[in-house]
């Protein structure tokens, strides 16, 4: 197994400070929430964004909200149904204050979206699984690649330029280990391209 | 030569580019075009896109710690600070005053542990529902609640009171029968009981006197109030909230309340201002389970055109119409001859899962009206199509349209005014429609 460990320092998250902070039984029952919704809520306001760069900002101000709103959070119900719910609201209201300055999707395909994405997501979770798998069978040496290039939070262009390699060299890369890894999804789902 | 794309991988492929930020004008345009149009474009795109959140996953997995945990660790180290300064404030209170500390710390708890009471419900949502916090179907709203609407519309049932917020909107809930419209447009019923409802806005309150009206505020225009049927009492308001004039309004009437100007001015009556209200609601009371209504017409019902995955749509059609001739229509019950001169309002009831469905949704519709007839075979619904259908609405005229009553069930309440539904999801043509006849007293 190919770690991406050292790429990223300071991530580490001092679970007892959070506990010594007061009324540490509602925090600590929010991480535990939001550990467990946080890759579904970031799929969510990923599949409205588009990209790694907007999704991280959209995920921090989700995570705000959350917290401020947890007290109205019903304990018992669907934290995470209720995560993506916002994620969703938060992303798309990212979507309409960066309209003018970028490229983006209509309103009406945003609602497409939310509505489908947010509908279920078993079908996802399922290729996910596959693509687990799949991501196993790669080379030591194409998983690093990936690691490298996923794990970043520069952009592609940035991210070879520190490679020393050419932007078109590391796309046509990353463009066949990809093809490779939807190949072997679908091949294992029994689906055709 | 190559092969020209498929639509679906055309939507990968744009997928790839949008998440790569290498994507062009056009390309934005031709995505948003497939996956508007095409939901097997659409799906195509978030497999692709989840297919790139899977492998950001898998390459952050190997960080140590937790993304949900990084991303908290800002908001902990805040209320890490908060938390010592507020022990440091605390400990200098205890050495001075420790009754009231105790008092201090009783009042903070039942600030925080006791909720605003319930003053109502959430009885119809519309499917392009966006607001600022999820809302649920049934959701008890509470004294304070600020409801924000980019888009659709949220039908609140309080005591007596049937309150409709218009997307884009903004209201705070002050009490059971006063609220407070901070920007956009509500629609207001008021039964018998409910006389003293009270719309408040920054230049106007509104009180209502026994009827159905709507409101519009907005900071520049001042507000704008249109009297259905029945009477409010409407006061423009100086900066101080005095009453500076008022006017009764009175069925089919329109004024508008200018602060800026320091006039009220009576304008045409607008019965279009209720449409879009009427296209939602119709003379629905409420829904409950995975049922919703829609504020835009559909261009089509057809298979396909229009899909539900794990909900039903009641699309009102034609609202309290009056039968001019004798019409006989074979419903769920048996045949049943509603006579000319009756009125009548219809619904079509419409399921068209697509293939991520994931459970046969159910649910219940409630209307001010008595259910006639709900019309379930292909010819009842041929027939009430041309009778009660929608003008610009295309309908589906091939027979898998009807229910299966083996699997799909359909039964009305022993009151005649709710309908209860649970569809099936079997069979190799998912679409299941129904039409529900209401019929109303003069």
């Amino acid at each position: 197994m190919v770690s991406c460990s050292g790429m990223f320092p300071n991530q580490a998250f001092d679970w007892q400070e959070m506990a010594d902070v007061e009324d540490s039984s509602r925090e600590t029952e929010f991480l535990r929430d939001l550990a467990g919704a946080y890759r579904h809520a970031y799929a969510s306001a990923l599949a409205i964004v588009g990209n790694r760069a907007d999704a991280d900002d959209v995920i921090q101000e989700v995570c705000i909200v959350l917290w401020k709103k947890y007290d109205e959070f019903e304990r018992g119900t669907d934290f995470r149904k209720w995560a993506c719910s916002v994620a969703f609201h938060v992303a798309r209201a990212f979507v309409r204050k960066h309209r003018k300055q970028s490229l983006s999707l209509s309103e009406q395909a945003l609602a497409r979206i939310e509505q489908i994405r947010g509908g279920g997501s078993e079908l996802f979770e399922l290729r996910r699984e596959v693509l687990h798998d799949c991501l196993e069978k790669l080379s030591e040496r194409d998983q690093q690649f990936l690691c490298d290039c996923y794990g970043s939070p520069i952009s592609q262009v940035e991210f070879a330029r520190s490679q020393g390699l050419s932007v078109e060299t590391v796309y046509t890369r990353i463009k066949r280990i990809r093809t490779r890894l939807i190949d072997c999804v679908n091949r294992t789902l029994g689906r055709g391209p | 030569m190559s092969q020209p794309l498929s639509p679906r991988e055309e939507a990968r492929r744009l997928a790839d580019s949008i998440y790569d930020r290498r994507i062009s004008a056009e390309g934005m345009q031709r995505l948003d075009e497939l996956i508007t149009k095409d939901i097997g474009c659409l799906q195509a795109y978030l497999e692709r896109i989840d297919f790139h959140g899977a492998l950001l996953d898998y390459a952050i997995d190997r960080r140590p710690g937790h993304p949900a945990a990084a991303a908290m660790n800002q908001i902990s180290r805040n209320q890490t600070r908060q938390a010592r300064r507020n022990a440091w404030g605390m400990s200098l209170i205890l050495s001075t005053c420790a009754v009231l500390f105790l008092g201090l710390i009783v009042w903070v708890y039942s600030s925080i542990h006791a909720l605003p009471p319930g003053i109502g419900t959430i009885a119809s949502l519309t499917l392009n529902l966006s607001t600022d916090s999820p809302l649920e179907l049934g959701d008890v709203v509470r004294k304070g609640k600020v409801f924000q609407l980019a888009e659709g519309i949220v039908s609140l049932q309080l005591p007596h009171v049937s309150v409709n917020v218009l997307g884009p909107a903004k209201v705070r809930l002050n009490d059971s029968n006063d609220l407070e419209l901070l920007s956009g447009s509500l629609h207001a019923y008021v039964s018998p009981g409910g006389e003293g409802f009270t719309v408040r806005t920054a230049d106007s309150v509104i009180v209502d006197q026994g009827t159905e009206f709507a409101v519009t505020y907005s900071t520049d225009s001042g507000t704008e109030v249109s009297v259905r049927r029945g009477r409010v009492q409407a006061s423009l308001l100086d900066r101080l909230g005095n009453s500076l004039r008022l006017q009764e309004l009175t069925t089919a009437r329109t004024s508008l309340f200018s602060r800026h100007q320091n006039s009220i001015h009576e304008t045409d009556y607008r019965p279009e201002q209720f449409l879009r209200v009427d296209r939602s609601r119709g003379t629905i009371r409420s829904i409950d389970g995975t049922l919703r209504t829609i504020d835009v017409p559909p261009l089509s019902v057809m298979s396909e055109a229009l899909p539900t995955r794990n909900h039903m749509l009641v699309i009102p059609e034609q609202s309290q119409v009056e039968l001019q001739t004798d019409v006989t229509i074979n419903g769920i019950s048996g045949t049943v001859t509603l006579r000319a001169g009756t009125i009548v309002s219809s619904y079509l009831i419409h399921y068209d899962p697509d293939v991520l469905m994931t459970r046969a949704p159910r649910g219940a519709v409630t209307f001010n009206g008595r259910v006639a007839v709900i019309a379930v075979g292909a010819g009842p619904l041929a027939q009430t199509d041309d009778l009660f259908g929608l003008a610009g609405t295309t309908y589906e005229k091939s027979t898998f349209r009807e229910l299966e009553l083996d699997e799909d069930e359909v039964r009305v309440s022993d009151d005649q005014e709710t309908v209860f539904f649970h569809f099936g999801v079997t069979g190799a043509e998912p679409l299941d429609q129904a039409r529900v006849l209401v019929i109303h007293d003069r």
